[in-house]
């Protein structure tokens, strides 16, 4: 095997592919990337750790097909340490790759390419075409709820619905949920997937490349999505990247469920404001509970915090309340995480007894709610 | 005068109430001889009520072969058995039972019934024994098979009735038992009633794996088959990530015989190798068919207990057909983590794998005493801790050298192990609450090296400036995802962050536990867990308590409770492994709540903290130094293990050869 190409294009296809490689799996193979040149000039890129896998493809003067399997970590390091310009990398017999630029060159062990496990292939897969912007918004709005607990994989993952002309996100850590809506062309199909936070954050990396990428026409950065079936794997598209993953094999909590349909009350705050108040108070709690109290009157919501080796902290905002009076309490963390994702200029706080269950959501709109289970102090 | 005689045959009654003292134990104990029975007597349904836990009544009605008359006076007579005739049928013997023992101590400590009917008898017969006086037999109507009723147990020996448990609890365990046997007879149909309601069924089938799957639906099991020499082996297990602490969930068969022995748990858990987190076992059933010469019966008065010929071919049977059929097993393809994650979360040392085969056996620890029932783990030389009566040494400014385990200072240490034998092992800190220190007290004073820690430190100098406590250690950075590296005035200070963090969350839990103000997270979605009928009655008798502490729950059903909120200082936990491990310790503690608080504690705190594994941002960590300050013993996770280790300059020094 034997291509040429710039320096550029070479890191710019590694540096995509090989942070999915599993550095530390028993398998060694699995530490490897996959590169397999084809006569046709285009030059495939494979890592995976048997959850993910990202594959890209690039263009380059190919003199002689063929594959083969490189750590990850070596190779992305050696080619980054060559002089700009025109790259070369030949394979020898055993395996034995020569990567050279200008005078500079590195001799690396491979693995023969079809070593490499077999990755899934979008093949006939129906896939629909989505906006990156409002899928990068999905995830800011409810990654932070999903559960970081691996053992919980139903927890630990994102629910992606597509419904009629939306495109729906759905997180919980059993704490608190976070549900966030687009509307969007191209949806026709409705389909549940529930995939994992991995998955996520790597989707997260991927929509941001997208929109970082200048487009000639100045049309919007896509997304396509497609599952081979419910059970996955799921795709990810955009140009010259695929990435596919398992879906998790468990089932969601019923979501609607746990969404109070109806409050007794709801106040109306400024979002910075109140943020601004809970980071503050919240300091005294920081390294317990993070347990916030609101006493919220008509007029004003207190913020007061206790901790019994530190002291209390307390701030007072303006709040325009419906309803009677309440004193709940929350873990400031839940209320910081939401507000902070959301942008608008104030938020709505429905509530019910302090037991109930809590809803954020930006005032006048509807595409985004978060629900936090009350904290008894 | 003639001598009076002083050695005669015990009467018969006196006789059957010594040998129920071992047959018969508890309720469970009864359905356990019944069911036998049952069994042996050819049935293809068993029904078992019980009623009032089974301490009121208990009945199990069969379909097998009956019995006239005659055989129903006899059945009751001590020593009458059908099953053998002479000592050499003992091995191999098919049946359950054996010894005649069953039906005359039941019937020495309750008010038994039987009502039979022969296959091809044109009417039945009926047996009452009350209290142990001579059987009363009469004619009765009935269908072929057998109903042996027990009314009113223990109702003539009231010391054993105080004994026993709430009916709750006692009933539960009568499920539980029917339940373990119900498991290798896949060929018998089993109905249990509770107080009137059919709490569990369990049709037939030809293959044992779909017993096992009936039983446990919850869980995804391996079918995991194979044959080492003369040992088969089929085990239908859970993934590891499923696992308890402690095997009560992992139901042992030899020869169809329920065991609990060790050398097979040990053989499960081995075939887990590192996947499996010490102390804990998988879900399922596991049965060992041996040629019946290799395997003694007669070992225990409940035959709970078995013995090998070769102890070593059977525990590599199992462990091997396990290890080698569970990689294909629908858990490892699920998504899981790699071997690495799993084997970096394994704790280090021998002893603490001992500490899980030894704690797994709730009865034998419930005998020990609860020092002896918690081994301490024995990791690397440590140095001998203050007294715990002395003030000055856990007063203010506390030195970390009071804390630290060292590196063994040259090469070839003398005699590490022996130091560490005269090291007393720090008092485990669950004595009393310590007050909140106030302001004033924190002050860190410098402390001179001086004092009995001093003194008893092995070598001279201490790695660590006296007056330095954590806080004052300059954090360096995480390594391997597992330990924060910290420079201090004497040397480079590790810590363990998962049994730092542990020490802290536990000693923040005995505080708000203390002083009556647990913060709780209710739960957005409650979690349902599944666990034994007997679990699920352990955790309603303690519900208060355990709410107490910040853990509430509501049953569901018979063997589902759902977790609807936890300790505030928990939310990194999932409830559900929160809920089995605090249901073992429980189960292990002898069911005395008070005694098992700050064990329970403990265990909520290992899972509330931070883990290995997990990254740590450099304010949390400067964090957890701080909190460690203001925690008495911090140098131990609540389990005992050592949280901080040093290496001194002067040893780095050397080791590099300047
Ligand atoms: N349900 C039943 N159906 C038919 N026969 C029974 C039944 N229960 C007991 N028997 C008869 O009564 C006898 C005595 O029962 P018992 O349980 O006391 O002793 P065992 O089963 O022989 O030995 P072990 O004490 O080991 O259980 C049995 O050997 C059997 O013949
Ligand atoms: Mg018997």
């Amino acid at each position: 095997m034997e291509f040429v190409v710039n320096k550029r294009e070479f890191v710019k296809a590694l540096s995509r592919v090989q942070s999915v490689a599993d550095k530390r799996s028993p398998m060694p193979i699995l530490t490897n990337v996959l590169i397999r040149a084809e006569a046709s000039g285009a030059v495939h890129f494979a890592a995976t750790d048997l959850l993910l896998a990202v594959t890209g493809t690039m263009r380059a003067d190919v003199k002689k097909a063929g594959s083969v399997a490189l750590p990850a970590r070596h190779i992305f390091d050696t080619v980054k340490a060559l002089p700009e310009g025109e790259v070369t990398l030949t394979v020898e017999k055993n395996f034995q790759a020569r990567i050279k630029g200008a005078r500079r060159r590195f001799d690396l062990a491979g693995a023969p390419g079809e070593d490499f496990p077999s990755l899934p292939e979008v093949g006939n897969v129906p896939m629909m075409s989505l906006p990156a912007e409002d899928i990068a918004e999905l995830i800011a709005l409810t990654s932070f709820s999903m559960s970081t607990d691996d053992t919980r994989p139903h927890l630990a993952a994102a629910l992606f619905e597509t419904h009629r002309a939306m495109l729906r996100m759905v997180t919980t850590d059993g704490h608190r949920l976070s549900k966030a809506e687009r509307s969007v062309s191209g949806v026709q199909t409705g389909s549940k997937l529930l995939i994992p936070a991995k998955a996520i954050h790597e989707l997260r990396r991927l929509v941001d490349e997208a929109r970082s990428e200048k487009r000639e026409d100045g049309s919007p950065a896509m997304i396509s999505l497609g599952a081979a079936s419910s059970q996955g794997p799921v795709f990810f598209q955009r140009d010259g990247m695929t990435m596919s993953s398992k879906l998790v094999d468990a089932a969601f909590p019923s979501y609607e469920q746990v969404i109070p349909t109806s409050t007794d009350r709801s106040v109306r705050v400024s979002r910075q404001a109140l943020l601004e108040a809970l980071r503050a108070v919240s300091l005294v709690s920081a390294d317990r509970t993070f347990g916030v109290k609101l006493s919220i009157t008509p007029g004003r919501m207190v913020i007061t915090s206790e901790n019994p080796e530190i002291g209390a902290g307390m701030d007072e905002i303006d709040a325009t309340l419906t309803g009677p009076d309440v004193v709940i309490g929350f873990n400031s963390k839940y209320v910081i995480d939401v507000l902070s994702s959301l942008s608008c200029d104030e938020v709505v706080l429905d509530l019910s007894g302090e037991l109930d269950p809590g809803v954020v959501r930006p005032e006048g709109r509807t595409d985004y709610i978060g629900v936090i289970m009350p904290m008894r102090i | 005068m003639p001598p009076v005689a002083v050695i005669a045959l015990l009467a018969a009654d006196v006789a059957n109430q010594i040998a129920a003292g071992e047959v018969v134990e508890r309720p469970a104990s009864v359905v356990k001889e019944l069911v036998e029975n049952a069994l042996d007597a050819g049935a293809e349904t068993v029904t078992v009520s019980i009623d009032g836990g089974g301490l009121a009544r208990l009945a199990v009605t069969d379909d097998g072969a009956g019995m006239g008359p005659d055989d129903l006076a006899m059945a009751v007579v001590r020593h009458a058995t059908s099953k053998i005739r002479s000592a050499d049928d003992l091995i191999g013997v098919a049946t359950y039972g054996f010894r005649g023992e069953a039906l005359p101590s039941i019937g020495s400590v309750s008010r038994l019934r039987m009502v039979s009917r022969a296959r091809g008898a044109l009417e039945g017969a009926e047996c009452l024994v009350e209290g142990g006086a001579p059987a009363v037999v009469k004619a009765a109507g009935c269908a072929v098979g057998t109903t042996v009723s027990v009314e009113d147990l223990f109702f003539n020996t009231p010391a054993r009735r105080k004994f026993m448990r709430t009916p709750p609890t006692e009933g539960a365990a009568c499920v539980e038992t029917v339940v373990r046997m119900a498991l290798s007879r896949p060929d018998v149909r089993f109905v249990i009633r509770r107080d009137g309601k059919v709490v569990r069924e369990f049709l037939r089938h030809p293959d044992v794996a779909a017993r096992v799957r009936e039983v446990w639906p919850d869980e995804t099991l391996a079918d995991l088959r194979g044959a080492r020499g003369a040992v088969r082996v089929t085990a239908l297990l859970g993934a590891p990530e499923r696992a308890r602490t402690g095997a009560s969930h992992l139901a042992l068969y030899v020869n169809g015989r329920h065991v609990k022995d060790k050398v097979l748990m040990r053989a499960v858990a081995q075939a887990y190798g590192s996947t499996l987190d010490a102390g804990r076992y998988p879900v399922g059933a596991v049965f060992v068919q041996v040629p019946p010469e290799e395997v003694d019966v007669n070992v225990h008065p409940q035959k709970s207990e078995v013995r090998f010929q070769s102890q070593g071919q059977i525990f590599e049977a199992v462990m091997t057909v396990i290890r080698d059929s569970a990689a294909n097993a629908p858990w490892t393809r699920a998504v899981t983590r790699p071997d690495a994650f799993w084997s970096e979360r394994l704790p280090q040392g021998p002893a603490l794998e001992a500490r899980g085969a030894a704690s797994t056996t709730a009865d034998a620890e419930r005998d020990a005493s609860p020092g002896a029932a918690e081994p301490r783990p024995s990791p690397a030389p440590m140095v001998p801790l203050p007294e715990r009566a002395d003030p000055g040494a856990l007063g203010v400014g506390r030195a970390l050298t009071a804390f630290v385990t060292e590196l063994p200072e040259t090469e070839a240490p003398q005699d590490p192990w022996g130091r560490l034998k005269q090291a007393p092992y720090p008092p485990m800190p669950y004595a009393e609450v310590s007050p909140p220190r106030g302001g004033a007290s924190r002050s860190s004073e410098p402390v001179r090296d001086e004092g009995p820690h001093a003194e008893a430190a092995p070598r001279g100098d201490s790695g660590l400036s006296a007056s330095s406590t954590f806080s004052g250690l300059h954090y360096v950075g995480q390594v391997r995802k597992m330990y924060l590296v910290c420079e201090g005035e004497g040397g480079v200070v590790i810590l363990d962050q998962h049994a730092a963090a542990e020490r802290v969350t536990f000693e923040r839990l005995r505080k708000s536990f203390a002083a009556r103000s647990v913060a709780m997270q209710p739960l957005l979605v409650p979690e349902r867990v599944e666990l034994g009928a007997d679990e699920v009655a352990l955790l309603e008798e303690h519900s208060a308590a355990l709410l107490r502490i910040g853990v509430e729950l509501s049953t569901l059903g018979p063997t589902t409770v759902a977790v609807r909120a936890v300790p505030a200082l928990l939310t990194r936990a999932d409830p559900r492994r929160l809920v089995r491990d605090l249901v073992a310790e429980l189960s292990r503690q002898g069911y005395d709540f008070s005694r098992a608080v700050d064990l329970v504690l403990a265990t909520m705190a290992c899972h509330g903290s931070l883990r290995g594994g997990e990254a740590v941002a450099d304010d949390e960590a400067r964090a957890l130094l701080r909190a460690l300050d203001t925690v008495d013993f911090a140098g131990h996770c609540p389990h005992g293990r050592p949280v901080v280790f040093s290496l001194r300059w002067g040893e780095l020094e050397r080791k590099v050869g300047r």
